[in-house]
């Protein structure tokens, strides 16, 4: 369960003065359901997630990650997210099983659990073969099953995603695809942030469309058909031009 | 430390170990490079002044001059062999190396009368003495020597390596007649070619660049060709025996040349060493004793610094100094790649997300490099330290008798700690500000000033330890471990030292705590 109120995002840059990155944004998702966060590069997706994953602290607004306040209780917002960040990377020179136990100890996991566990999504995630190979001589399809399999590895109730396909070639964005519907299964809350309409149609059960920080549509895809007409794409391209 | 410090530290030193390049800074160039470069650096340096000291160099004069020079040489080596002890070692000693090596011709008397055949024998036993002479058990070997029994020689009981004087005469031997006659080439100037005049002639006096005979000696000096060129314009035999006046002896040679400055170097000694001869006899004639030119003497034996003290008041200043070198390059590429670096492999922002807080992660890797930075000191003045035994010639190393307390040591080493601390500090706040790793080395390469020029300061020989430099970080450390080699212990300084490198080293770690709570340096963009 994730709820934000009213978040806003200020940055403070150098020279150019401020910038707003997101302005009363509220939404809320629930277990269950795949929330996609849909708007294009610079719309404040990222920083949204970040600001619900505790990376960032919002200028304004306020959140709850199953029932943990993002202000006051961050370590507990914390434990209950698994995160992958966008073109997250792994450590070059450790394995992935040596990735996967560090991150585990730091979520304050016991050893035999963890090992469990790791075994448990080495099967999971077709692992086996190079769980002990040092990470950069990993494929990036590889490498992102490393990355899937540490966000989930302390098995937290809500799954934040940014951008979880970008430059990932057809067959592993399947995996991953597979990944988030299994989720959903599973009764998680799934949070993830998308440009790929494709990706929308397929997976998300509510979508919020964000442009220039500012929400102006939260829905189910139906409802976007039914406002804008069958092309997702050009729905799409009509929402943000009447927004500008 | 924390149970989530104590898991980022020990992930963060296993990955920092798996790194060629942190390996190298932190291990391979501490213990190896460096004190490779030093102890053959030390060799080469040997190597080339022994080559200088035998290199046949080529001198220019006319047979008259050549002459001269010679008959000055043979002065020296008769007024020598008033020294019975010398022209007794020279003869038992040559006799003996003859019968050793059959090429050896032992020496004719004549070369104590005739200074031209005196020239040949030294030219034939020349690469043979030179080696006979030297080398360090110069004196051991003289005392190997046995006198003939009865002889006057023989009648003190001394062996010949107890006479001090006697052993200036042997290395007189060496530089006077060998290095002054023997490996000298003596060219007139008719039998050397004109070389070309292109050469910058300017500020060069007149008469050397056109001389009688047609030879530009200064083209011949600058262009290698010749090493000097020597006149004398007065019969020696005659000048000497006149009190009253100096014999000029004329040389030309370029000093910014090395052979050329070789030159001058032995013919000047050869003028230095015969003349102190001269005068010594012509205060006999007089019978006036040696002391006559010497009035006053400082007594020898009164100083009270030991031999190894000595050498660790000449090294003092070096060492401790290596100390923070070390830590600098020990800490670099850790502190590169564990904060940069994870922004460049975009791993920062999944390791921020776990449950641990950013001072518990900033702690982790502090620890590391910190590590790093005292294995490479340590590490690098321990092999400094061992380097030094095979520089320092054996026979100092033995009288020095170095021995350093186990106090001191703990206590110098565990002043390498808060300098290592301030630098690891200062390295983690500026690697996570950076956005990559270029960033980053380009931020730290102008630290290297800052922390590398104000210890230089201990090295200056002048500077010693005071209240207010025991405040100066850095600074103060390198003075402070020169003060405790040469053995002075002043506690006071070392509760001040410390103190104040610890207060900058919270300072440097205080910010980089705070660098890794500020969202606008770990989401730089
Ligand atoms: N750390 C930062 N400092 C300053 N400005 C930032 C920072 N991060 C993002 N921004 C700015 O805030 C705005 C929103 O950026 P954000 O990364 O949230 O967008 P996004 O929707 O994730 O875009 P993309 O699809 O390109 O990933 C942009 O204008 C961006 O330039
Ligand atoms: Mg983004």
């Amino acid at each position: 369960m994730i709820s934000v109120r009213d978040l806003s995002k200020v940055y403070k840059v150098k020279k150019k003065g401020e910038v707003v990155a997101l302005q009363g944004v509220s939404f809320e998702c629930r277990p269950g359901e795949v929330f996609g966060l849909l708007g294009p590069n610079g719309a404040g997706k990222t920083t949204c997630l970040r600001i619900i994953s505790t990376a960032l602290k919002p200028t304004n607004g306020s959140g709850e990650v199953m029932g943990h306040d993002i202000l006051t209780d961050p370590a507990g917002v914390r434990t209950s997210i698994g995160f992958l960040a966008a073109n997250s990377g792994l450590y070059a020179r450790l394995t992935p099983k040596e990735v996967l136990r560090y991150f585990g100890t730091l979520f304050g996991m016991e050893k035999a659990k963890l090992n469990a566990r790791i075994d448990e999504l080495a099967e999971t995630f077709e692992m086996t073969e190079f769980l002990n190979r040092p990470c950069d001589k990993l494929s990036t399809g590889m490498k992102q099953k490393v990355n899937i399999a540490r966000t989930v590895l302390h098995s937290p109730p809500v799954i934040i995603f940014d951008e979880p396909t970008s430059g990932l070639d057809v067959l592993t964005s399947r995996t991953i695809i597979q990944f988030v519907k299994k989720c959903r299964e599973e009764q998680k809350t799934v949070i993830l942030s998308t440009h790929i309409m494709a990706e929308v149609e397929k997976l998300c059960d509510r979508v919020a469309i964000i442009h220039k920080g500012q929400l102006f549509f939260n829905g189910t895809v139906p409802e976007i058909r039914e406002k804008h007409g069958d092309d997702l794409e050009e729905a799409f391209i009509q929402m943000v031009k009447e927004v500008a | 430390m924390t149970g989530n410090t104590w898991t980022i530290f020990k992930k963060e030193l296993l990955d920092t170990l798996r790194d060629r390049k942190t390996l190298m800074f932190m291990l391979l160039i501490p213990t190896l490079v460096t004190p490779a470069l030093m102890i053959g650096g030390s060799r080469l340096v040997e190597n080339i002044m022994k080559k200088k000291a035998v290199e046949r160099i080529t001198i220019v004069a006319d047979e008259q001059s050549h002459a001269r020079y010679r008959g000055v040489v043979h002065r020296w080596f008769k007024e020598a062999n008033q020294d019975f002890i010398f022209r007794a070692a020279l003869n038992i000693g040559l006799n003996q190396l003859a019968q050793q090596d059959e090429e050896i011709p032992a020496p004719s008397p004549e070369i104590y009368t005739d200074p031209v055949v005196f020239e040949e024998w030294l030219n034939e036993v020349g690469d043979y003495m030179t080696e006979a002479l030297s080398g360090e058990d110069l004196r051991e070997r003289l005392s190997e020597i046995e006198l003939p029994e009865g002889s006057p020689e023989n009648s003190s009981g001394m062996s010949l390596g107890d006479y001090g004087d006697t052993m200036q005469l042997f290395v007189d031997f060496y530089t006077v007649g060998l290095r002054g006659l023997a490996f000298v080439d003596f060219e007139t100037p008719d039998s050397i070619d004109a070389p070309s005049a292109d050469f910058v002639s300017d500020g060069i006096p007149e008469e050397m660049i056109s001389q009688p005979n047609g030879l530009n000696i200064a083209a011949a000096i600058k262009s290698k060709k010749i090493q000097g060129y020597l006149i004398f314009e007065e019969d020696p035999t005659e000048s000497l025996t006149n009190e009253s006046r100096t014999m000029p002896v004329t040389l030309w040679h370029d000093s910014t040349l090395s052979s050329s400055k070789e030159a001058e170097t032995r013919v000047s000694r050869v003028l230095d060493r015969t003349g102190k001869l001269v005068v010594i006899s012509r205060l006999k004639k007089r019978d006036l004793s040696p002391d006559f030119l010497e009035p006053m003497d400082l007594k020898g034996n009164t100083n009270l610094a030991s031999p190894s003290q000595e050498i660790l008041a000449a090294v003092g200043g070096f060492l401790p100094y290596l100390v923070i070198v070390y830590a600098f390059l020990g800490a670099l590429y850790p502190a590169i790649d564990l904060g940069a670096g994870e922004k460049e492999r975009n791993t920062l922002e999944t390791l921020l997300l776990a449950p641990q807080t950013r001072t518990e992660v900033a702690l982790g890797k502090f620890f590391v490099i910190l590590l790093a930075s005292l294995v490479a000191a340590i590490l690098g003045v321990a092999s400094i330290a061992i380097s030094f035994y095979y520089i320092i010639p054996a026979s100092v190393m033995a009288q020095a008798n170095i021995q350093l307390d186990p106090m001191t040591v703990i206590a110098v080493t565990l002043l390498a700690l808060p300098p290592a601390a301030a630098i690891s500090g200062i390295f983690l706040a500026i690697s996570i500000f950076a956005r990559s790793f270029k960033e980053a080395q380009n931020y730290i390469a102008p630290m290297q000033f800052l922390i590398i020029l104000p210890p230089l300061a201990a090295m200056l020989p002048g500077i010693e330890m005071n209240w207010k430099l025991a405040m100066v970080p850095l600074v103060n450390v390198s003075l402070l471990a020169k003060e405790f080699l040469k053995g002075d212990i002043n506690w006071g300084y070392y509760v001040v030292t410390f103190a104040s490198t610890i207060l900058l080293a919270a300072v440097c770690i205080g910010y980089s705590v705070w660098q890794f709570r500020r969202e606008e340096v770990l989401f730089r963009t």
